[in-house]
């Protein structure tokens, strides 16, 4: 990274293609910027706007208008060579011209580079991954602003989804403690009809979830609702079934009720339960697989 | 009311007569951009009353009663463009500032991984601002790891896509350091070259 960035000091801004190096286009705080992040030519120009916005605002006070001149940015010229540059910078910073090309620019290069993967890490964006929770210090009020309205929306979401999956994995893993347990046939299958009225709502959370906020998700909603531990294969109908049946917050006894009479539905989920994990075959045929 | 620095005045009427010079006031959610709209007002400075993207929003999400999905938020912000052209045109003289301006389309866009539309291109093309000044945040984290809601990493995220949707159009904003709103308006009249407000109070 360091180096990337003292090769681009060579020619300075703007950057061009031609002096872009991967490493640095391929950061997260430069692809999230680009227009189109496929695009090479948009990813350069967010790197270019992103590194005139940084040394801008160059957090040493000392040393800021020394860097802006060193990468090309007033009080320097575009197009100056970068001895032009580096005199008009240690002049800047109060240096004599070889002390601030050995000792000062180096360290300018590194700081520049370390905030170029700071600003990296604030675009770093894990759906994958629990909200992490801290106490609140104080009453955080939304400001009256779209994104902002858009952004505590995304969080409620986020915090819904989260909390479903959750919800999920706990009756999942209820199910799999009686099986162990070897507790009483009624009270496994109760359990497990528990579980898949909570994997059906986190599995609706999640697709209401990818659809409004991560459209460009890598990670679909099944691929989210996975999170919450195994579960019986299902068809695609089958789940969509489920899905359908818990969407809208729908508490258990309603959920019960509109599976009523999917016999095949109950048999798939609560079977595939009971089946010893190392069969894949030896279902064992049960009476009612009713949800209940 | 304010004292409003008399030279100011005279500054802002002799201005009046000439060319339109708008100015914009932008930056994410946090950044204090609406105390420093209030103060421009209390200055006497000519400005636009309300950015027009949020009785938009609140329209859209009562027509619809439910939060934007992605082709929502396209219609969205074209009809905040629409409102932003229509702020732009409307003034012929002068000096204005806007509480964000056409280019802020790009961050919305950008945010919602959608890709800038030719009419807010074009928009960007024809309706050219004279500065541009973006507000740094005044929430101050001591590193990445104190962010630890997803939303002040988002809103982290939405003002560097409204910086680098203003770099897209063209434009070198001017950075406003965190600071009181009236310190804030003195640097910005500082750097257009007018008489500071607070030289009235």
């Amino acid at each position: 990274m360091v180096a990337a960035v003292g090769r681009l000091l060579r020619r300075g801004l703007p950057v061009t293609p031609a002096t872009a190096e991967a490493a640095l286009l391929d950061l997260r705080g430069i692809v999230a910027r680009a227009a189109d992040p496929a695009d090479e030519a948009s990813r350069t120009a967010a790197l270019d706007g992103t590194l005139r916005g940084l040394l801008a605002r160059f957090p040493d006070t000392r040393y800021a208008s020394a860097a802006r001149a060193l990468f090309g940015l007033p009080p320097a010229e575009p197009g100056q060579n970068l001895t032009v540059r580096r005199n008009l910078a240690a002049e800047q910073a109060g240096h004599e011209g070889h002390h601030f090309r050995k000792r000062v620019e180096p360290k300018l290069i590194e700081r520049i580079a370390w905030e170029l993967l700071a600003d990296a890490e604030r675009f770093t964006r894990s759906p994958m991954i629990a909200p992490r929770l801290a106490p609140a210090t104080g009453r955080q009020p939304v400001q009256a602003d779209p994104f902002a309205w858009e952004v505590a929306e995304h969080e409620e979401q986020l915090s819904r989804l989260w909390s479903a999956i959750y919800a999920a994995r706990a009756e999942l893993l209820a199910v799999e403690r009686l099986i162990s347990l070897q507790a009483d046939r009624t009270d496994i299958l109760r359990t497990a009809v528990t579980a898949a009225w909570r994997w059906a709502g986190a599995r609706a959370e999640a697709i209401s979830y990818t659809t409004a906020f991560a459209t460009d998700l890598e990670s679909s909603a099944d691929e989210l609702v996975a999170l919450a531990g195994w579960t019986p294969t299902l068809t695609s109908a089958q789940a969509s079934r489920l899905t359908e049946a818990a969407t809208g917050g729908v508490s258990r006894e309603q959920f019960v009720t509109a599976l009523h009479g999917e016999t095949g539905l109950g048999n798939t989920w609560t079977h595939g339960f009971l089946t010893r994990p190392t069969s894949t075959e030896n279902i064992p045929d049960e009476q009612n697989g009713q949800l209940s | 009311m304010t004292t409003i620095n008399p030279a100011l005045v005279a500054a802002l009427e002799a201005a009046s007569t000439g060319d339109p010079r708008r100015h914009v006031i932008t930056g994410g959610p946090s950044s204090g951009k609406e105390d420093l709209i209030d103060a421009v007002h209390t200055a006497g400075i000519p400005c636009m009353a309300e950015e027009p993207g949020r009785e938009i929003y609140r329209k859209h999400r009562e027509r619809l009663g439910r939060h934007l999905l992605k082709e929502d938020r396209r219609d969205y912000s074209l009809e905040v463009l629409d409102a932003f052209i229509a702020e732009y045109t409307a003034h012929t003289g002068g000096i204005r500032f806007y509480n964000r301006g056409i280019p802020d389309g790009y961050g919305w866009e950008g945010f919602f991984g959608l890709r800038p539309t030719p009419r807010l291109e074009e928009a960007t093309r024809v309706y050219r601002y004279d500065a541009i000044f973006v507000l740094d945040p005044l929430d101050t984290f001591e590193d990445a790891d104190d962010i630890v809601w997803a939303k002040d990493r988002e809103i982290r995220r939405v003002h560097e896509l409204i910086v680098q949707g203003y770099y897209d159009a063209g434009y070198e904003p001017v950075f406003v350091a965190p600071d009181s709103a009236a310190a804030r308006l003195d640097f910005i009249c500082a750097n257009l070259r007018l008489p500071k407000p607070s030289r009235g109070a």
